[in-house]
């Protein structure tokens, strides 16, 4: 194998595939990249057992060949390096790495034992945009849990059903959905647990603006994202997530508006305090306050449209700031009804994103 | 009551700032605390062997000693044994149950008295605390005459507890916690007992080292083995011997044969603060029923989740006790993904446990004792985090609040699960107390 690349494409490349490359694991082969030079391109591998990510960056193929390298050593080699171009050779049992006035040298793997891509090809959503997809994905990914006890709360449900595309995940403190009515078309309809750690690696690999596709496996056991130049195979959640559509209110009567940095900044300083804290909704304003036996205690008012009557309740500070910060926009509405019911947090337009909240009990 | 928690007494850490020389440390201990209590308040107990027990049932048929009178030591009655081996050791004492928010209230006033005296005063348990001198008797001089003034001091402690609460006390002073607490037990009962440094070899050296504390039967166990009787035998053995052998723990027993404890006063805010709720039961013969152990559990679990509910506690450790034979009891411990005071997850947690131990095939005798205790708690003002699961089901939540209500109203014994009608030790357990 050898093939001339520039070295930032190289390294784009690697970065690419570093999410699904398992260092620290008991396969040592599964630390490895690895690469294939092949039709002017060369094609990088990577795995964890749980995702696979398969990507290619563009060069001269000399000689066409494979082999599997630790891929930490090469990626910060590479990011370290000055050379603009760099040429990539299997020698014998060694990876030739040659730049302008440099020459490493390291050791392969056997390339055989590294695992192959898995074959994901039933079209399931096509043309998903990504503007859409990829924030709702950030959001949605905050309130899964990461409590290996429950396993299926550790990833996103994404339902793909007639009235849309909706992405759920929960803790079992709260929840967050995101309904989805355009951006995608639907190839086939179905339920998938993605486990949350990798849909945030998609985020983050997949880039801000496109088109991308999804796939699954003929036993509903792994998807594929299509990236165009990048491939993200993830192995499914397997189980029973909760029947989340009873959490969702059907219409919120008391709802108050409030702005979203007077709000995060007050939540900030209540939680200094006590990780418990206790809102007093009013007609103009919101009490926030705290107390704790050990430090003290505080308050503060936030400015709040809200019609209604006055209703205190608790929630952990941490909880209620992950959904705050989830909202666009400078407002953002939050629905109480009842103490001890759970409140919602959305955006002040758009029916598209709930972040639900379980109150403490006071 | 004076059970020895190792960690407290002989702190590893914090040393240096109040290790230096002269320290001057009082150990307070209450001559057989919870009877002295009701001797002094029921005129028909004084003078008579009395056993106050811990016990769940209205006779003291059951349960453990917690205190004996001084009349009823020479029978060998002693606190941690069986009620049952107490009345057949001495049938003629007298048996009642521990009122312990009486116990507490006193020993709030004692604490007060003890914190006229100094302002650094630890609460060690319920009938004993610590109290550091140091500060108030600086202005003698190191020696004699600061011994003196010390002792001065412990006498006058323990003559306003008499005069004020009628109840007596053993003073131990010392220059450390260690040796304080030590002194306070050589002459009991009203004993006052001062041990300096310079006494300190002599007094240390010829004892059995059981007398040390954190030395309990399996250490001195050990001890023999390695020919180590006394606790100069202790002192004599190379530190590095010891380090080798038992570690850190090692280190520090070491350490306490030559009297040296540098753990400090440290000023306890609250006296008593809960630290669990649990209840066991004692199987007369024995069980190796499963069914029955888990009827029996369920019971228990009951009415430790009601106690917590009514003195506002939640839970996240549930541990299960159970004894099997006539040998030594062991417990099991589980952790929750959620503070609780509603029966069905704690029973859950200790019923799979239980099943576990009952599948292990380590029961070679049937159970005898079975417990269930909660620990690892928060007060419920401090809130309890509700779960999507409890939006889905807030019945079980429903049923017991309503059933604490009728409880509340017309006594514990008006409604019970079905399946405990049978069996009258636990569907008749007394949560009064």
């Amino acid at each position: 194998m050898k093939i001339n690349a520039l070295r930032e494409d190289l390294l784009n490349a690697m970065q690419t595939v570093q999410y699904s490359a398992n260092a620290k694991g008991m396969m040592p082969i599964l630390s490895g990249v690895r690469m294939e030079a092949k039709d002017e391109k060369l094609i990088l591998h990577s795995t964890d057992l749980e995702a696979y990510t398969i990507t290619s960056c563009q060069g001269s193929v000399e000689k066409e060949g494979e082999c599997v390298v630790s891929h930490k050593v090469l990626m910060d080699i590479l990011r370290d390096s000055r050379d603009e171009k760099v040429s990539v050779e299997v020698v014998g049992n060694e990876l030739e790495l040659r730049g302008h006035k440099s020459e490493i040298k390291l050791f392969t793997m056997p390339a055989e034992d590294f695992p192959n891509a898995p074959v994901v090809e039933i079209p399931v959503l096509g043309e998903l945009k990504k503007e859409i997809f990829i924030p709702a994905v950030q959001k949605v990914s905050r309130a899964a849990s990461r409590d290996e006890k429950r396993p299926s709360l550790l990833g996103i449900l994404v339902e793909i059903g007639e009235d849309g595309l909706n992405m759920v995940s929960t803790d079992s403190y709260r929840l967050a959905i995101h309904r989805m009515k355009e951006g995608y078309e639907k190839r086939e309809e179905g339920q998938f647990i993605i486990p949350a750690s990798a849909m945030v690696n998609l985020a983050r690999i997949a880039g801000k603006s496109g088109k991308m596709d999804m796939y699954r496996d003929d036993n509903r056991g792994q998807v594929r994202f299509d990236l165009g130049d990048s491939d993200y195979i993830i192995r499914l959640i397997e189980g029973k997530f909760p029947k989340y559509s009873q959490f969702i209110p059907e219409s919120l009567e008391k709802r108050a508006e409030v702005g979203k940095e007077e709000v995060l900044g007050a939540l900030k300083r209540a939680s200094l305090i006590s990780s418990t804290v206790r809102m007093k909704v009013g007609q103009q304003a919101i009490t926030m306050a705290s107390e704790s036996k050990e430090v003290g205690e505080g308050k503060e008012d936030i400015t709040a449209e809200y019609a209604g009557e006055e209703v205190e309740i608790a929630f952990n500070s941490r909880f209620l700031e992950d959904g705050i910060q989830c909202i666009d926009g400078e407002k953002v509405v939050l629905g109480i009804t009842e103490p001890l019911k759970p409140g919602v947090v959305k955006e002040k337009e758009g029916e598209e994103f709930m972040y639900i909240i379980m109150p403490i009990r006071i | 009551m004076t059970q020895y928690v190792m960690h407290g007494l002989l702190r590893s850490a914090d040393q240096g700032r109040t290790a230096k020389e002269g320290r001057c440390v009082l150990h307070l201990d209450m001559d057989a605390y919870f009877a002295s209590v009701e001797q002094r308040d029921v005129p028909l107990y004084r003078g008579r062997p009395l056993v106050v027990c811990h016990t769940s049932s209205d006779f003291c048929s059951h349960g453990v000693v917690a205190t004996a009178s001084y009349e009823a030591r020479p029978w060998g009655i002693k606190a941690g044994m069986s009620v049952w081996e107490a009345r057949k050791r001495c049938p003629q004492a007298c048996f009642v149950h521990a009122d312990i928010p009486k116990y507490l209230d006193n020993a709030r006033r004692i604490l007060r008295i003890c914190e006229r005296r100094s302002h650094r005063v630890e609460v060690f348990s319920i009938d004993e605390a610590f109290a550091d001198l140091s500060a108030n008797l600086r202005s003698y001089p190191p020696g004699r005459e600061r011994w003196e003034a010390a002792l001065e001091t412990g006498r006058g402690l323990k003559e306003d507890i008499r005069r004020e609460l009628g109840l007596t006390a053993s003073v131990g002073i010392g220059p450390n916690k260690l040796v304080a607490k030590m002194a306070s037990e050589f002459h009991k009962p009203d004993g006052l007992t001062l041990v300096t440094p310079e006494q300190l070899p002599h007094i240390l050296a010829p004892m059995e080292v059981d007398k040390l504390v954190g030395v309990g039967r399996r250490m001195r166990r050990n001890f023999r083995a390695m020919g180590i009787e006394t606790i100069g035998d202790l002192a004599r053995t190379p530190r590095e011997v010891m380090e080798w052998r038992f570690g850190v723990v090692g280190r520090l027993l070491w350490g306490a044969a030559w009297g040296q404890d540098d753990s400090p006063v440290v000023r306890s805010g609250e006296l008593h603060e809960v630290k669990s709720f649990g209840h066991s039961l004692s199987l007369r013969g024995g069980t190796d029923d499963l069914g029955y152990l888990e009827n029996t559990l369920l019971g228990l679990v009951d009415a430790v989740t009601r106690r917590m509910r009514r003195d506002g506690y939640l839970g996240r450790t549930v541990s299960l006790r159970l004894r099997v034979g006539y040998g030594m009891g062991y417990a099991r411990a589980r952790t929750l993904e959620e503070y609780s005071d509603l029966p069905s997850p704690i029973y859950a947690a200790a019923r799979e446990m239980l099943r576990r131990e009952a599948a292990s095939g380590l029961w070679r005798e049937p159970v005898t004792t079975v417990g269930v205790s909660v620990s690892q708690l928060r007060r419920r003002e401090e809130g309890k985090q509700v779960t999507i699961w409890d939006c889905l089901d807030p019945r079980e939540e429903k049923l017991t609040a309503a059933l604490d209500a009728l409880r509340d109203r017309y006594g514990e014994g008006v409604v019970t699960r079905a399946s405990l009608l049978g069996d009258f030790s636990v569907s008749g357990m007394n949560l009064a107390r």
